[in-house]
């Protein structure tokens, strides 16, 4: 059933996905789906049937739509555990949170050097923030003057790993790099320029091929367009 | 009557029998297999004798000098250099796994696992299923669908819940749940997602997690997703 399903997820993506845009009044980017009108959802259905998977729904395919363009990331806690720089993969995503709604967003980039991808915190704006190897991350710790009230990785959903998985046969054949940097001045150097909306697929093919997951490509495109209204 | 007292009572009978020829049944390496009525004995290039005729049967050699011996439906395992019992004839079938040097013991259809590295019984026969290798810090058993670790150094064990898959990594305990995440198990028998995050990192963001029973090559990242398996 799960290749079915799966099988049926890629014909959507194929199909209804049209890669990474930037929306043009927010800024962000994000994976754009294509509006499904109405009398599609039939020929949808049809084909989910053709193809074997019987117990579709129309739920099925607003959630993975929806993870799809707007939830690229979900969390992954590590319950009660007090983390290192070491303990952090380059390329992931952390989100911190501090009292009063305050949140911070990074990117690890390289051993100590962190990207920060978001936040609502009144910190003097800079790209990025390093953590030494001996901090210590957790509920409870501080980081830049902040109580940590809660902490997680964020994972690349399941419907980014079908796009990933579709869209290259080599993103978990090649070890995680130890520096981003030269992926993230690429990107950078593309949204500045600004001039060709397809480059941000080619950007993708480059990140995937790096082992890294449209969901970091994508968190990082938005992160330099945060950068460069600040 | 018990094993020993049947292997006692047909050496006396074999010494009795001295008069009778043995025969020659087959050749294994330095030595040969004989027969004398029934029961079949071993002697060397010399024709000295290394066991008496009294096994039912006789399988071997392994590694040049051990024997899987038979005596009335029960199997031992012999060692000729050091002249000895590694396993006394109580087991019902011993399989060899050569390429990791174990014995899988089963009595009653239960398996059980003995190390000649060790040479000691590290999993009782008491399990469906049983790990081949010996040489990790943690084997596990399968007993219907409930996992099992044992710590190899002492025997402790170690029951993991909801477990689909166990694989055989030298210094972890390390299973795949039915949600289909990989994750590292500590010795409470609880996930320890810290451990596992920091094998993962260690191999640079993928490992290849592997069951040499089930033959499972299992490719996961740092979140414990099995890469090479359908995703949804």
């Amino acid at each position: 059933m799960t290749a079915i399903r799966r099988q049926f997820f890629i014909h959507v993506i194929q199909k209804y996905c049209v890669g990474i845009k930037q929306d043009k009044i927010s800024r962000e980017f994000s994976l754009r789906v294509l509006h499904i009108p109405a009398e599609e959802f039939e020929i949808i259905r049809q084909d989910a049937f053709s193809s074997g998977y019987t117990s579709y729904s129309m739920y099925d395919l607003n959630d993975f739509l929806d993870c799809l363009q707007r939830r690229i990331c979900v969390p992954h806690n590590i319950f009660n555990s007090v983390l290192k720089d070491a303990d952090i993969q380059v390329g992931e995503i952390i989100t911190i949170r501090a009292k009063c709604e305050e949140y911070l967003t990074l990117i690890k980039m390289h051993a100590n050097e962190y990207l920060i991808a978001d936040t609502n915190w009144k910190i003097n704006w800079k790209s990025y923030i390093t953590i030494d190897s001996e901090d210590e991350l957790g509920i409870g710790k501080t980081i830049l003057g902040k109580e940590i009230t809660n902490f997680a990785f964020l994972e690349p959903s399941r419907a980014i790993r079908v796009y990933d998985e579709l869209h290259t046969d080599s993103i978990y054949a090649v070890y995680v790099p130890q520096e981003i940097w030269t992926l993230y001045n690429k990107a950078r150097e593309e949204v500045v320029n600004g001039l060709n909306p397809a480059i941000y697929d080619e950007l993708n093919d480059l990140y995937l091929h790096a082992g890294l997951s449209t969901a970091v490509l994508i968190c990082i495109l938005n992160s330099i367009i945060r950068n460069l209204e600040k | 009557m018990n094993v020993q007292k049947i292997i006692e009572y047909r050496r006396i009978e074999d010494e009795k029998l001295f008069y009778i020829i043995k025969q020659t049944v087959r050749r294994t390496g330095n030595y040969t297999i004989v027969r004398r009525g029934k029961l079949l004995g071993l002697v060397n290039a010399d024709n000295k004798e290394i066991l008496p005729t009294i096994f039912d049967d006789i399988k071997g050699p392994y590694q040049n000098h051990c024997l899987f011996l038979c005596v009335e439906n029960k199997w031992g395992f012999y060692n000729l250099h050091e002249n000895r019992w590694l396993l006394s004839p109580l087991f019902d079938e011993l399989y060899y796994h050569d390429q990791y040097n174990t014995l899988e013991i089963i009595t009653k259809q239960k398996h059980g696992l003995y190390s000649i590295r060790l040479d000691k019984i590290i999993i009782q026969p008491q399990y469906d299923e049983v790990c081949l290798i010996d040489i990790n810090d943690y084997i596990w058993a399968r007993q219907e669908k409930k996992i099992i670790f044992f710590k190899t150094e002492t025997g402790i064990s170690i029951s993991p819940s909801d477990v689909e898959m166990v694989y055989d990594i030298p210094h972890h305990m390390v299973v795949k749940h039915y949600n289909g995440r990989i994750c590292c198990i500590n010795e409470d028998g609880i996930d320890d997602r810290l451990a596992y995050r920091r094998f993962i990192i260690k191999h640079r963001g993928r490992y290849k997690f592997q069951n040499y029973k089930y033959q499972v090559n299992d490719l996961a990242d740092i979140y414990g997703y099995v890469l090479n398996e359908e995703l949804w």
